[in-house]
Order: C-alpha cells, then sequence, then structure tokens
C-alpha cells in the first residue's frame, strides 16, 4: 500500500476514510481466505469436531472451557493445543472443528476488533462481534459443505460500557448465532457434557446459575472428564502428563483465566472427595 | 504544464508555500521517551491529535482534520496487514514510514493538480527498552527524520511552523530532556510544548533555558489549561494494547 487509496463503492479519487471492516480491507489486499483450488476442489468428507468445548452462566458470569487434544481421524496429533482463545478483553472464542480454519477465524477476528477500535476510534458493539464470527463462518459455506474446514465455535462476550453482564452465543455451522440462556457445548464430546447440564439444570437443585466459581471450575473439569469417557478425541484431564484443560471466566470484572494451579487443586479435590 | 519542467518547478514551490502557510498556525506535538514509555503531548483543541496506530505505535499530527484522517487510516491499514498477514513483532515504525507513509505522502505532494495534503506528523514505537525506542517524524513532502538511541534525550517536536523543529535539532550543544520518572518527564514534555509554541508564535528567539518550570506559569504561557496526551505504556507490552490516556493527576499536569 503506497497511496492514499480510493474507498470502494465511493467515487472515483475520493479518498478512503476507512469502514473499520478488516474483512474488507484483506479483500482488497488480496488476501482472500479460502483458495480458489481448494473451493473448487472434491474430496470426501472427514471428521471436523473431534473435540469439547463447554461454557455456562455461572453465579458471577460466565465459563468457558476446552480441552486440548487435537486428533487427525484416529491419531492424536498435538495434547496441548488451546481452544479457548481470548479474542479481546471481554470476549472468549472456543473452537470446535477443523483447526486451520478455526484458527484462522479467531486470528481474523482479534485483528478485526482492534482495527475497528483503532479505525473508527470506538469500540466494536457486543452485537457486532457477535454477527462478525458469523458471518466468518457464512463466508466459510464452501468448505463446509465440503466436510474439510467446518466450524461450530461458542462465543462468551460483554460490553464493559453498555451490557457488563456477559452472553453465551453459540452457533451452527452455516453461520446463524443462537444465544444460550443457561449453557452452550460444541464438538464431538459434546452429547455428554449436554446430557450432563440438562440434568444439572433440571433435576440437581442446584443449577450452573447458582454455582460459585469454585464450585463452576470443579465442573467444569467434571464435564470435559465425562466428555473424555465416551469421546477419543476428548483430551479430558490428562493425569499422567498434568495437561489440564482451558478454563476462562468473563464476569463484570473482565477477563481472567484460570491457573494450572488451580485446576489441578480443583481436580485433586475432586478426586480425594471420592476416596 | 508538466511538460515543461520550469513551470513544474514553479508549481511545486507553490504548493510548498500553501501547504507551509496552511500549517503555520498549527499547534506544536512534542513526544519524549522515557522509562515509563513514550509521552505524546500536544494542546488539546476541537479535534483529536494523538491517534493508536498498533500495538505498539502512536501517532501524533498536526494538519487539516481531513487530511490528518487520510494519513491516520493509512498507517493503521497497513500496521494491521503486515501484523495479520506476517506477525505483530513484524510491524515497525521503520517499514511503515520508508515503505508505506512516505511514497504515498510524496506522491501525493507532487500530484500538483490534486488537492495537497496539509499534514505533519510524529509516529512512536515503544520497545522494550527506552533504548529500543524509535520515533520519526513525517512531512507532507513524503520527507522524514528518525531519532534513537541517545538521540531519543533530545526528544521529538513538530510544529505549524517547520523553522521550529529544526531549531531544536540544529541546537548546539542539544539540550538533553529531564526523562526519569512519567511526572518528570511530563513536566519535560510541557516545557518543550511551551518553547515550541513561544518560539512559533510571538517569542521567536525564546531559549529553552528561559522556559518556566512550574506547571502553572507553562500553562500560563501557552495561554489554555487543556492538554492531549496520551502514552505507550511499557509496563503493558505483554499486552496487545500498549496505548492509554493517563490522568492529569498520573502525569502532574
Amino acid at each position: 500500500m503506497n497511496s492514499f487509496g480510493t474507498r470502494p463503492g465511493g467515487p472515483e479519487g475520493t479518498h478512503a476514510t476507512g469502514t473499520g471492516d478488516f474483512s474488507d480491507l484483506l479483500r482488497r489486499n488480496g488476501n482472500h481466505s479460502i483458495p480458489a483450488e481448494i473451493l473448487r476442489a472434491s474430496a470426501p468428507p472427514t471428521s471436523t469436531e473431534a473435540t469439547t468445548v463447554l461454557s455456562f452462566h455461572f453465579k458471577d458470569g460466565v465459563l468457558i472451557a476446552g480441552d486440548r487434544r487435537a486428533t487427525a481421524g484416529n491419531v492424536i496429533m498435538y495434547d496441548r493445543a488451546d481452544k479457548v482463545i481470548e479474542l479481546d478483553n471481554d470476549t472468549i472464542l472456543a473452537i470446535a472443528g477443523t483447526p486451520a480454519t478455526a484458527f484462522e477465524m479467531a486470528r481474523t477476528l482479534q485483528t478485526s476488533f482492534q482495527y475497528y477500535r483503532r479505525s473508527q476510534l470506538q469500540p466494536l458493539s457486543l452485537s457486532a462481534k457477535v454477527r462478525a464470527l458469523g458471518r466468518l463462518i457464512k463466508d466459510n459455506l464452501a468448505m463446509t459443505l465440503q466436510g474439510v474446514g467446518i466450524v461450530v465455535p461458542i462465543l462468551a462476550a460483554r460490553d464493559p460500557h453498555h451490557q457488563p453482564e456477559p452472553s453465551l452465543y453459540f452457533y451452527d455451522a452455516l453461520g446463524a448465532q443462537f444465544q444460550a440462556v443457561d449453557f452452550a457445548v460444541s464438538g464431538s464430546g459434546s452429547p455428554a457434557a449436554r446430557s450432563v447440564l440438562q440434568w444439572i439444570n433440571r433435576w440437581s437443585g442446584q443449577p450452573t446459575s447458582q454455582r460459585d466459581e469454585k464450585q463452576a471450575v470443579q465442573l467444569a473439569l467434571q464435564l470435559l472428564d465425562v466428555a473424555a469417557e465416551s469421546d477419543s478425541a476428548t483430551g479430558g484431564v490428562d493425569r499422567r502428563s498434568h495437561v489440564f484443560p482451558q478454563v476462562k471466566l468473563l464476569t463484570r470484572d473482565g477477563l481472567r483465566s484460570v491457573s494450572v494451579e488451580t485446576l489441578r487443586e480443583s481436580f485433586t479435590a475432586l478426586e480425594a472427595a471420592q476416596k | 504544464m508538466t511538460e515543461e519542467p520550469y513551470r513544474w518547478l514553479e508549481a511545486i514551490q507553490n504548493r510548498r508555500e500553501y501547504i507551509e502557510d496552511q500549517l503555520t498556525p498549527g499547534l506544536p506535538v512534542v513526544a519524549i521517551s522515557a522509562d515509563p514509555g513514550i509521552l505524546l503531548l500536544t494542546v488539546k483543541t476541537s479535534t483529536p491529535k494523538l491517534f493508536e496506530i498498533y500495538d505498539h505505535l502512536a501517532l501524533g499530527s498536526l494538519g487539516h482534520p481531513a487530511d490528518i484522517e487520510k494519513v491516520r487510516q493509512t498507517v493503521i491499514d497497513a500496521a494491521h496487514i503486515d501484523g495479520f498477514t506476517r506477525s505483530p513483532s513484524d510491524v515497525s515504525a521503520r517499514r511503515l514510514v520508508s515503505y508505506n507513509l512516505a511514497p504515498a505522502l510524496k506522491a501525493a505532494f507532487e500530484q500538483i493538480f490534486a488537492a495537497p495534503l496539509l499534514f505533519r506528523g510524529i509516529l512512536a514505537e515503544l520497545g522494550t527498552t527506552p533504548a529500543d525506542d524509535a520515533i520519526w517524524r513525517v512531512d507532507y513532502d513524503g520527507s522524514f527524520s528518525a531519532q534513537s538511541g541517545t538521540e531519543l534525550a533530545h526528544g521529538m517536536v513538530i510544529s505549524g511552523p517547520r523553522q521550529v523543529a529544526r531549531d531544536w535539532a540544529a541546537q548546539t550543544p542539544k539540550v538533553t530532556l529531564e526523562r526519569g520518572p512519567l511526572k518528570t518527564a511530563a513536566l519535560s514534555a510541557l516545557r518543550l510544548l511551551v518553547w515550541a509554541k513561544l518560539r512559533g508564535t510571538k517569542d521567536q528567539g525564546i531559549e529553552f533555558s528561559a522556559v518556566p518550570t512550574d506547571v502553572a506559569a507553562l500553562k500560563e504561557k501557552l495561554g489554555t489549561e487543556a492538554l492531549e496526551f496520551a502514552l505507550l505504556d511499557r509496563s503493558l507490552l505483554s499486552l496487545p494494547i500498549t496505548y492509554r490516556v493517563p490522568s492529569a493527576e498520573e502525569l502532574g499536569l
């Protein structure tokens, strides 16, 4: 870029003042997320959602967690994958699906949010952030239909100025967004976690929204452990290598990661209670 | 007209004189590198003149607000494209100025049939330590200069009258500003701001040593209480955002 460019759609010769749309800027600079050859290729569908990410409302806000395992078919490729990603100080994305596409979406959103804030001198609204992720998923339709690039994420976000209470959103593979009232799960191990969460919220007498932070963190570890029991693509808690899931909290006070030490203590306490 | 070289030169000269004339009322902007970070300071007006550009980059500017906006947007676009396609650590003020901003400004300046860009700016880059900081001065014609290492002790200033920055750079021996804690750096920045404003207006012979060291007296000389300031905060370097607007109390202003 070495000129003060023309604004797309504007009269010829006018200068860009910016729309704050980073995806548009990428396109104008010839940076397409999906190469045309891939769009034309026909490949057999492969397994695409091998993971478990989950989130639920607890007393102080929203908890969002994910296991660390990355697989390719039956092979465990990596056991320290970060699937719960901070997009900015008020937004967390948990990804289930094809890592290459999911990580690129996360990176695009991270840059998009900062780009908008800096260029427009105001932060992107909560609803625009929610829609931005839906649009990326929709733009990924060709990959989704071919079964090689499906991404079904969960988003936890808040607007510190207008809506400080965090909200929870989940998406379908075509980009439709839904606000979760109590919890949201995604990935191949999620049916087990969903069943447990439904039972807890309906019959346990202590729904997740009434649990404090300590109880919420313990529940997240239990849910991922249960999911890992029935889903080989979910890592759960790796007791031998001491690899713990990622757990992040979004509250009125902001975003926070639960430390590995805290997770270890929580899980040890859970195990001790069983003896 | 452009087929006749002497007329082209005349047109460029007229263009330069017009731009300089338009920029003359522009209030100075100061940047100073210190231990807590890089502080940018100017007089507050109805439109902002200090901006966040990228994780570790900030822009101070003067000129026409619409032209400042064009330049600001161009630098932000370039920085974010570069940071996205490579990595945030590959985004540097040197590359932005040398390969994006300066060529674009020069091209715009030499398009004699188009309206000129009324812009003068400072691009500040925060490093891991003060020795790694860099502060770049960029002008409407694409010319630029940089300060780094020990030169940073001198501070950077731009002003409407171009001569002010030249006078500051040409001083022998160069003034070494006190840059310790944030309040000390802020006081030095305010003194430089007052010097630049006086030098560019009613007291063109003023020496820096004659500038008051008291905040109230400095504001009186400045003719206003309202200041605009921004800090690239070194303590935030591990985070994606180092740009913040400190409180006046924090700066002792």
